[in-house]
């Protein structure tokens, strides 16, 4: 996930040192664990949820992110919530599903413009709101993104690869946390791929031979 | 002009050397018989020469003339109940009917249909073939189960009733105790037909090609034809479709074994297969490229910045179905076969391998899906010809008249 040595340093945009040809890629998923408060429902609040953003492994995330800013539904107080610590997440009570965006700002030394990622809030399973809910059972959605970083600057380089971050502070959300299998979804697609390269050869064939 | 004349002192008479006449106009004729208004439809450029439908015209004119005089000089249509001799009957029966006649002042005459009874001329008789003494000693073959009597009472019969069978065979009184179908009064007859046609032109090989001798009467296939044909209209309704249905199923059974008979090659199984685009797309970056794949699969052309790669892949699926011709409808195909993916039909994890891999999923789809279009449009333009070749060459020229089909 670390990048290369570089090549050749240049200057960017804002007269900063970025490293030709150098990459740092870092995992990170951003979810929504959302609770069905039961009994204690009521109209405008009958769930209770979670946003977030981890890092893949639950290690803390602070090295390369600054601050999150959470942009939620107009009719919320104070919609965009400003997160500048681990861990970054942000707990309300709703009763409607929508998309949050989520503003991920990184440090000065990385000279990088913030980041948007859109995420939608799920609140029932299934899309099915009849369906039974479970107060123990929270409807957790979690997306897996990396954050490319594009001939990073040589301080955020060298800091990056330097850094051996610790374990992220407990979040709430900690034991909903899903996994992931990026080997399995490899295979999936590799296996779809090979279905559409036989049907191609069929369709070849087909060609040139052509039947009436 | 008549100044200038003045001046040169000419004369002022009009000078006739220098005018010819005009060649007189031919104004083309009216045909007689074609109508004024049909005429004036008619331009000049061609000449209206003798041609099939002048004559036609000319018929009709006949006709007309024909049709217009005999109410005077003909006389009055009248109609009268006059004998007939009908000269197809032998025993002279005189029967009466109807016939037009026509009055003048003072008698009658039949009109011009007047000659043979014309029903007379559809009396036809087969010929019925008879043997005399000679021929019964020495040409026919004796069969047991035929007295002479009885085989010329058949004949007989057969002269009666012209060779119909069906009324032979009704109007048969068979000897007692035997019992004559229409298939054994039908054998003896063609075989005493076919031995005296043999004897008389004096061979097999003369007569060779006359039906009697090329085809002899089969009295078994007869009757086994016949019971067919009853059992055939004896089928209740459940029963011809049951019929009907394993017809189908043989014609079916025929095409896939037609079909599997032409020696066709399996298509290469799934693991197999080469992939269009490599499987192992670089793990690690190469070294000086970005690890984000543009439309092309390669290392895309960046600015130094972060980027989230999912938002990436996604921007650049996109863009590689916008170079797609058949725009919603394609990309509906795409995301039908890309929805066992996942919910979104996306990699759920954005690795750079998976989003390589998916990205090389798509062309390949989208190569597949033209393949595909381009196969069905062969097929269809090769079963539209078929088509059209079948009908002939003026297929294609649309709708011609029908009157005008040679």
């Amino acid at each position: 996930m670390a990048g290369d040595t570089a090549d050749r340093i240049f200057t960017g945009t804002k007269g900063e040192k970025r490293l030709k040809g150098a990459e740092v890629v870092y995992p990170i998923v951003t979810g929504t664990v959302a609770f069905y408060l039961g009994k204690k429902a009521t109209g405008t609040a009958s769930h209770k949820w979670t946003v977030y953003v981890r890092g893949f492994n639950n290690e803390d995330i602070s090295h390369v992110i600054k601050k999150v800013t959470f942009y939620l539904h107009p009719s919320f107080n104070n919609p965009a919530r400003d997160m500048t610590e681990s861990p970054f997440e942000v707990s309300e009570m709703g009763w409607g599903e929508f998309e949050i965006n989520i503003k991920i700002y990184f440090h000065d030394d990385a000279f990088e413009d913030p980041i948007e990622i859109l995420h939608h809030l799920r609140l029932y399973a299934d899309n099915d709101s009849s369906a039974q809910q479970s107060t123990k059972k929270p409807v957790v959605t979690e997306a897996y993104d990396e954050l490319v970083f594009n001939e990073p600057t040589e301080v955020f380089h060298a800091r990056f690869t330097a850094h051996d971050p610790p374990p992220a502070k407990e979040s709430q959300a900690a034991p909903f946390f899903l996994e992931f299998s990026p080997q399995q979804d490899l295979d999936k697609i590799n296996a779809l791929r090979r279905r559409i390269a036989q049907q191609k050869a069929g369709l070849l064939q087909q060609f040139e031979a052509p039947m009436s | 002009m008549s100044d200038v004349k003045d001046i040169l002192g000419m004369s002022r008479a009009p000078d006739r050397s220098e005018v010819q006449p005009k060649p007189k106009e031919q104004k083309a004729k009216r045909p007689e018989g074609m109508s004024r208004e049909a005429f004036a439809l008619l331009d000049g450029s061609h000449p209206i020469a003798p041609s099939s439908f002048v004559a036609d015209l000319a018929k009709k004119q006949a006709g007309l003339k024909e049709k217009r005089t005999p109410a005077e000089k003909r006389g009055q249509v009248v109609w009268e109940m006059r004998p007939f001799k009908n000269e197809a009957r032998q025993d002279g029966l005189e029967l009466r009917h109807w016939a037009k006649c026509l009055k003048d002042n003072a008698g009658r005459v039949r009109l011009a249909e007047d000659g043979e009874y014309p029903f007379a001329r559809l009396d036809c008789k087969p010929m019925v073939y008879r043997h005399d003494d000679e021929e019964w000693d020495n040409v026919i073959v004796k069969d047991a189960d035929w007295t002479r009597e009885e085989t010329e009472y058949l004949l007989d019969l057969c002269d009666q009733f012209h060779l119909r069978f069906l009324i032979i065979a009704d109007r048969y009184e068979a000897p007692a105790g035997k019992t004559r179908s229409m298939e054994d009064l039908k054998a003896r007859y063609y075989t005493i037909a076919r031995q005296l046609l043999i004897a008389r032109e004096g061979g097999p090989e003369q007569v060779a090609h006359q039906t009697i001798v090329k085809y002899p009467f089969n009295a078994d296939a007869e009757r086994a034809r016949k019971r067919a044909v009853e059992a055939l209209l004896a089928r209740s309704a459940g029963q011809e479709a049951a019929d009907q249905a394993t017809l189908e199923a043989a014609r079916g059974i025929e095409n896939t074994r037609r079909a599997a008979a032409i020696p066709r090659k399996q298509p290469p199984a799934a693991d197999t297969v080469e992939l269009a685009t490599p499987v192992d797309l670089p793990e690690q970056p190469l070294p000086g490229a970005s690890s984000l794949l543009g439309a092309d699969l390669k290392p895309a052309q960046l600015k130094p910045g972060v980027f989230s790669r999912a938002a990436h892949m996604r921007e650049v699926a996109r863009q590689q179905l916008a170079n797609v011709p058949g725009g919603a409808r394609a990309q509906k195909q795409v995301d039908t076969l890309l929805a066992e993916l996942g919910p979104k039909g996306e990699p759920v994890c954005a690795t750079q391998a998976t989003c390589a891999a998916y990205l090389a999923l798509r062309a390949d789809i989208v190569q597949m899906l033209e393949l595909r279009k381009r196969l069905q449009h062969r097929q269809a333009a090769e079963a539209s010809q078929g088509g059209s070749e079948g009908r002939g060459r003026r297929a294609h020229k649309g709708k011609v008249p029908a009157r005008y089909d040679a």
